[in-house]
């Protein structure tokens, strides 16, 4: 039973702990025994807070049997990456530099989370300071891809896919700014959902890059992620960058009924040099929502060709400005890669700057237009599979890239544009995950959400489970 | 280009190791490629549409 509660989605334990059924400390425990037991193989967390964990465990279950259930995540253990301040406990964004860094209040999102009930059980592994996409990390070791140890996590929120696939917590949280929630997610076969921007308050979050940071949920399921989403949108005054637009009821959302929604599809940026398994596992997932009666439509967006150069542009000047002194200071308190990186980010001129601005609103302009006609864009989330630990170059069809370049190209225009983005598990290529990204309209997360449950309603790839833990288990 | 970026790095008082500034020049000539496509785009400094200046305060 304790295996198999580990296992089990927030959709599936919440009805268990609200009828008393299920107790949060049984549940803690669990969770915590199996972070601990596959750490070892996996790195996933920095931390684990086992006291603090069953402390707030137990403060649950005795609400919970006074009659004060709260909801759904009331009583779920959730671990987050390590990247949002923690009142009175280490954060260290993945670094050395902020490796004893103590806020003295709550990011925004685990304040929310802490009133919503949820149990924090401890810090994950990321890229030192989000500045990258394989959670190969110097300073905390490289975190591992339960599906094959010997590949990545993806990234920047890695330790988050990691965990939240080996069942080593219920749920996490993650930072996206060129796709660090959804890379992961779809590397580790699990759900991530980034949602548009402004939905979420970045308060208390270390930033890699302010205009296009963004904080959403990395799930078992598609419930579960609107689940979490539900718990942490919303206006905040402390981040003059999230918008008071009306929150929905995003579980009413959550139905099989997509008939008559239209798809769109896009080939020449979205579907160009991927590895044809994944392409084929994207289209597959494509002719399932057109069984299930959505139509399928062929769109152009023509600015989505200097995506690279928008992209990476406001990640250099933005980081850049971030981490100016430390980087005059210390340069070798950074890992190499993010040293590097930071070092690029001293070099574009501040025309490159604005001009990538400009092509931001050119492919904001042309997802304007393109949503006229669609209700969701779908393509691949990565043009491959789980690259290897350390590999600096990725090869999809014979061309070779740099990795960072593969990781992010089919991620990075929903960051440039702030539009919400998800990805569901859509297939296996070579015994590795596939993830199929679902894109929407400015503040239509819950029509992701609609058209995320009525895909994975249809398939078990969320039942599959890294095969690693049986080999640790029989030890 | 790796005189250049040395002259950079100077005239910031940043010091990187040695073997950064090779690694520097040929990132900087990828990121010269993607410019090289961008600056063949039309970018209309009269569409107002592509400025993101604020008007009338910061998004409330």
């Amino acid at each position: 039973m304790s295996k198999e509660l580990a296992s089990k989605s927030i959709g599936e334990l919440a009805p268990l702990i609200a009828s008393k059924q299920l107790s949060p400390v049984e549940l803690t425990q669990t969770v915590l025994k199996q972070a601990e037991a596959y750490n070892t193989e996996i790195n996933a967390f920095i931390r684990i807070d086992s006291d603090l964990a069953l402390e707030s465990a137990k403060k649950a279950e005795a609400e919970i049997m006074d009659g004060s259930y709260i909801g759904p995540l009331h009583g779920i253990p959730m671990a987050l990456k390590d990247i949002f301040a923690l009142k009175g406990q280490v954060s260290t964004m993945g670094s050395k530099i902020h490796k004893d860094y103590v806020a003295d209040y709550d990011a925004t999102v685990v304040a929310n989370l802490k009133e919503a009930g949820a149990i924090m059980t401890g810090t994950l592994n990321m890229h030192e300071y989000a500045w990258g996409g394989t959670t190969n990390n110097p300073h905390f070791g490289p975190c591992r891809n339960p599906w094959n140890t010997e590949r990545i996590p993806g990234g920047s929120s890695g330790g988050s896919g990691a965990a939240v696939a080996a069942d080593m917590t219920i749920a996490s949280l993650g930072t996206d700014t060129a796709g660090s929630i959804r890379i992961p997610a779809a590397i580790c076969g699990i759900v991530g959902l980034k949602p548009t921007h402004g939905r979420v308050s970045k308060y208390g979050c270390f930033p890699l890059s302010w205009s296009l940071d963004h904080i959403g949920p990395m799930t078992k399921t598609v419930t579960d992620a609107a689940i979490v989403l539900q718990a942490i949108a919303g206006y905040d005054h402390n981040d003059p960058t999230t918008l008071d637009v009306p929150i929905p009821a995003y579980a009413d959302f959550l139905t099989e009924d997509i008939k008559g929604m239209v798809i769109g599809v896009e080939e020449s940026y979205f579907f160009h040099n991927i590895d044809d398994e994944v392409a084929a596992a994207v289209r597959q997932g494509i002719e399932t929502l057109k069984t299930l009666g959505a139509e399928i439509k062929i769109v152009s967006i023509p600015n989505l060709k200097h995506t690279m150069f928008a992209e990476y542009v406001t990640v250099l000047g933005e980081s850049g400005a971030i981490h100016h002194n430390n980087l005059k200071l210390r340069p070798l308190d950074f890992g190499e890669d993010v040293r590097l990186s930071l070092g690029l980010a001293e070099l574009p001129s501040a025309v490159d700057y604005v001009m990538a601005q400009q092509l931001r609103r050119k492919l904001i302009l042309d997802f304007d237009e393109v949503f006229r006609s669609i209700d969701v864009l779908v393509t691949p989330t990565l043009p491959l599979v789980a690259p290897e630990i350390g590999a600096d170059f990725s090869i999809v069809n014979g061309k070779q890239s740099p990795v960072t370049d593969d990781l992010i190209r089919l991620t990075s225009p929903s960051n440039l544009a702030g539009l919400p983005s998800l990805t569901v598990p859509c297939g296996f290529s070579k015994g590795l995950p596939i993830g199929m990204q679902l894109i929407g309209k400015p503040f239509d997360d819950g029509t992701l959400l609609k058209v995320g449950y009525a895909f994975e309603r249809t398939n078990d790839f969320r039942l599959q489970k890294p095969k690693f833990a049986a080999a640790i288990e029989s030890n | 280009m790796s005189t250049f970026i040395r002259e950079q790095f100077q005239s910031k008082d940043i010091h990187l190791p040695e073997q950064d500034y090779e690694i520097l020049a040929e990132r900087m000539a990828g990121l010269a490629q993607l410019r090289a496509a961008v600056e063949e785009e039309k970018l209309d400094d009269f569409n107002m549409q592509l400025l993101l200046i604020p008007s009338g305060g910061i998004a409330k």
